[in-house]
């Protein structure tokens, strides 16, 4: 993997990352079981394929 | 507010690396990209699920589905008959986390099948057809109210707990339930909400079932 690929690759595990915290922040402010759903199904997807996404670059790099 | 103020963190420390990737060239860089990306936001995430699972057992939340809102209104009512109303208003569970104190299950894995019953409430909500008389997905166990009143005196000195024998061995092998028609079987009669006065007095007015 070149350099600019793995650039390219951790910019969009940080833009997932981003994500996942801005809706983990929305679903704090809002009360609701539904807030609770966007928590877990969107923010916590979010943020999981950005770590994901960030091991997998770093593992490829290293390969 | 220290949950917030760990999300500001973790959202600003994402900046650098967003903007000028090529900082994670350097040794701080990578050490930058492995917390921001990894470490902050796991440790975000966790205490933002503890968070939510905490707000998950309060009343309010509870009762911010329409659907319960007449389940919460049935606290309020100033009747020594409802088992729920009395629990609520005497104290005998935290008021702040009624619904749940009574809800869960007093088991090891309770919280997380309270909140996966939780979720299927949700699913009917949006995908299903909630029906006009709501019921409990398994019959109300014996073990939840004991969790609190095993030994207590109230219960073990109960002129209808002690008027025939066996009756504590009935009780506590669920072959009885605490909640059947001929002894504390009054629970959230919503149907019947607009009858009772409310207790405080300044409570929200109860609605009577459409």
């Amino acid at each position: 993997m070149t350099t600019t690929q793995l650039e390219k690759r951790l910019r969009s595990a940080a833009v997932l990352v981003m994500l996942g915290l801005a809706i983990e922040l929305v679903s704090l402010c809002w009360q609701h079981p539904t807030s609770f759903i966007f928590f877990v199904t969107l923010g916590g997807l979010s943020m999981a394929a950005g770590i994901l996404m960030y091991l997998h670059a770093i593992v490829s790099r290293g390969a | 507010m220290m949950l917030v103020a760990l999300i500001v963190v973790a959202f600003l420390a994402l900046i650098p690396l967003v903007l000028w990737p090529s900082v994670t060239a350097g040794r701080a860089g990578k050490l930058l990209a492995a917390l921001s990306i990894v470490v902050l936001p796991v440790v975000a995430g966790l205490v933002g699920l503890s968070t939510h699972m905490e707000r998950a057992k309060t009343v309010s939340f509870c009762i911010s589905c329409h659907v319960m809102e007449r389940y919460g209104q049935s606290l309020h009512v100033d009747d020594i008959g409802h088992i729920p109303a009395t629990h609520y208003q005497y104290n005998r569970v935290p008021r702040e986390t009624a619904c749940y104190t009574c809800h869960t299950d007093y088991t090891m894995f309770g919280d997380y099948n309270s909140k996966l019953r939780g979720l299927h409430h949700v699913w009917v909500q949006y995908l299903g057809t909630i029906p006009d008389k709501l019921h409990l997905y398994t019959p109300y166990r014996n073990r939840e109210c004991l969790h609190c009143h095993e030994g207590g005196r109230s219960f073990l000195d109960a002129v209808t707990h002690k008027s025939e024998p066996g009756r504590f061995a009935q009780i506590r092998n669920e072959s009885l339930s605490c909640v059947s028609k001929e002894c504390h079987g009054t629970t959230h009669d919503v149907t019947k909400l607009g009858d009772f006065p409310v207790w405080p007095p300044d409570a929200h007015k109860v609605e009577t079932h459409p």
